[in-house]
């Protein structure tokens, strides 16, 4: 289950179904662990693990090939949940009460979360629309009969290769965009203004939304990779679905709605491949992660910690509060970042260095490219820009804006001394403890 | 990072090209672009993000234009002396003018080197757009030598002004340094997206090739 909606996330168009996916893929790959779990400690002393037949896997692999996002909703929540929770009935039913007693406390815990988010995953329905093909959930139902057929696979490897590549964040029919090579939105003070706070918290919220999706597909690509990976980029996509919700929630307390301002999908179409790497290759995921992860994420560290204090100074409590929750969970998605990235290169730490340097180059050249082509074919909107970038400047009294470095923060995810060294020499961030203490 | 990698040079230079090539053969901007990027990327996007109206929402602080500082170019390939004033006292000319501040931190910009590399240039790109179309018939300005070394100027002028580098555009963000500082986004697509969703029930996505070790 958590591998077919990682897979789908993205391709969603609406925002509300991405939440649930994300938020319920991750539930499902913990309650996978905690069945996998069990199931092994039953088999104890007879050297069996948990496994799952072809015949099952053809089920979902089916279900993965759903010809439209309406279709999908329905055979996950119409049908493939209720078949479930009625397993998981029976099972209970039929179970020593005493001897499985575990399984069925497991299993009981499950249950009402369950039935929680079918209901969710119906609700989505009306989102995209009803059209049911009878057929092809004909095929599903004629699958399932032969679930228990073939051979067994073990838990690990239950998960297919991906059936497609995404290289474009889906998004609801009629959104407006921030065009490539563009800077976006700029909001010239997002401190004071309340129409530049909204600006900057709608970013934000662009930011959750496409960092979920890489994460999710970052998983369902790469269905080899072991098993706490997975729990991992589950966890993260769930982190950024409660951010989004957080963020989305201090908009409308400023009467902003998510749409109000041109959407962007950067942080997800930006960071899906590069020339350098092979089509869906391990150096690809790599790459990702290396940008994502521990470039961006890592500095979203070091800023967080600083907007908070300037939030608070302003008064922004409600915002100061979110940021922080997002900021625990930035940690760790940095730390996630730099632990997969030394197990993809090994031991050697200057290894990481020379990869994080040679990808985020050629990222930040691609959008330089980029930048440059928009200039020269939009002159007028490039001198739009200018003028709003100025306004900024002189808002801020003709200063940088700061850049902190968050040494603590940065420790605790992980990054050496040579990775912090890394970043302060690019120019992202200022290691300068007076000016830290300042903010 | 702080030099110009060959890599960024040759990206540059052929999403330049690419797109202006485009944008000069009648494509849409963002179609033009596109191009550019799918030459430069691997290919094969199968999903893509319904139709989508582009736009760059802040007008509020300003309206401002490149108009003027075009015509100023304009004047100045013809007018030594103009361009001369420009190079040495861009502030006076931009009193002459009456230019806004932006218009004259853009102006501030231009020297004498920038207006030579934009007439070579502009050379080879009618050259190579000459030769590339042969007998097609190219849009009016295509191959307007003139026309294009302005809006090189002008457009080069601006991204000096703004800063060329990404760690420049993080600047002038003024905040959130981790969110895109340039926007990446891929152009909407309906037709490859409504591709995907109208494909036959069960059928297999095309696999895109090098799927690694997996």
């Amino acid at each position: 289950m958590a591998h077919i909606l990682a897979g789908w996330v993205v391709k969603m168009p609406a925002f509300d179904a991405k939440l649930a996916f994300a938020t319920q893929m991750h539930r499902s790959m913990e309650r996978a662990t905690f069945l996998r779990s069990r199931v092994n400690g039953l088999g104890h002393a007879t050297a069996n693990e948990a496994t799952v037949t072809t015949g099952l896997r053809a089920v979902l692999l089916h279900i993965d090939r759903a010809p439209s996002p309406a279709l999908l909703l329905a055979a996950i929540y119409r049908w493939l949940y209720p078949c479930l929770i009625g397993l998981y009935e029976t099972h209970l039913r039929e179970t020593d009460p005493d001897g499985d007693r575990p399984s069925i406390d497991l299993i009981q815990s499950f249950l009402a979360p369950l039935e929680r988010e079918r209901r969710q995953g119906l609700a989505l329905s009306s989102r995209v629309g009803r059209g049911i093909d009878k057929r092809w959930i004909g095929e599903i139902e004629d699958l399932w009969n032969g679930r228990a057929s073939g051979r067994p696979l073990p838990l690990a490897d239950v998960p297919w290769n991906p059936i497609d590549r995404v290289p474009a964040a889906v998004r609801p029919e009629g959104s407006r965009f921030s065009p490539s090579g563009s800077l976006g939105l700029l909001p010239v003070d997002p401190v004071h203004d309340p129409r530049d706070i909204g600006m900057f918290l709608h970013k934000e919220l662009d930011e959750e939304y496409t960092t979920l999706e890489l994460m999710a597909r970052n998983s369902y690509e790469h269905p080899d990779m072991p098993w706490a990976f997975h729990r991992d980029m589950a966890r993260q996509a769930s982190d950024e679905a409660r951010h989004a919700v957080m963020i989305a929630r201090l908009m409308t307390a400023r009467g902003f709605r998510h749409g109000d301002f041109a959407l962007t999908t950067s942080s997800y179409d930006g960071i899906y491949e590069f020339e350098p790497c092979a089509a869906g290759s391990r150096r690809e995921l790599l790459w990702r992660m290396l940008i994502r992860q521990t470039f961006m994420e890592g500095l979203a560290i070091d800023n967080l910690a600083y907007e908070i204090k300037r939030r608070r100074a302003t008064g922004h409590d409600d915002i100061a509060s979110v940021f922080e929750y997002i900021l625990r969970d930035e940690v760790f998605h940095a730390q996630s970042g730099l632990r997969w990235s030394r197990e993809l290169l090994g031991s050697d730490p200057q290894a990481i260095l020379k990869e994080r340097e040679e990808a985020v180059r050629y990222f930040t050249s691609r959008a330089e490219a980029a930048r440059e082509a928009f200039v020269l074919n939009n002159l007028d909107q490039a001198m739009n820009e200018l003028a709003v970038v100025e306004a900024g400047r002189e808002c801020r009294g003709g200063k940088p804006p700061q850049r902190p470095l968050n040494r603590t923060g940065r420790a605790q995810a992980g990054y050496t001394e040579d990775e912090i060294v890394q970043v302060t020499s690019w120019g992202y961030a200022v290691d300068d403890p007076a000016s830290a203490a300042d903010a | 990072m702080k030099n110009e990698s060959s890599l960024r040079k040759s990206l540059l230079l052929v999403t330049t090209a690419l797109a202006a090539f485009g944008m000069f053969l009648g494509l849409p901007v963002k179609r033009a672009l596109a191009a550019a990027r799918d030459w430069q990327m691997a290919p094969a996007p199968t999903v893509n993000q319904p139709p989508g109206r582009i736009e760059v929402i802040q007008p509020r602080y300003v309206n401002p234009s490149a108009v003027t500082l075009l015509r100023i170019a304009d004047m100045a390939l013809s007018d030594g002396a103009l361009a001369e004033r420009i190079f040495r006292d861009p502030d006076g000319v931009a009193a002459q003018f009456r230019l806004s501040n932006s218009e004259r931190l853009v102006l501030r910009q231009m020297n004498r080197q920038q207006f030579e590399v934009a007439r070579a240039d502009a050379a080879q790109v009618v050259g190579t757009r000459l030769s590339y179309a042969r007998n097609m018939r190219l849009p009016a300005g295509a191959t307007d030598a003139r026309l294009i070394t302005e809006r090189m100027i002008v457009g080069r002028a601006i991204l000096a002004a703004v800063g060329r580098s990404y760690l420049d555009a993080a600047d002038a963000h003024g905040c959130c340094p981790w969110s895109k500082a340039i926007e990446l986004g891929v152009s909407a697509d309906p037709v490859t997206y409504n591709a995907v969703f109208a494909r036959p029930a069960g059928a297999n996505f095309p696999r895109s090739g090098g799927m690694g070790p997996q």
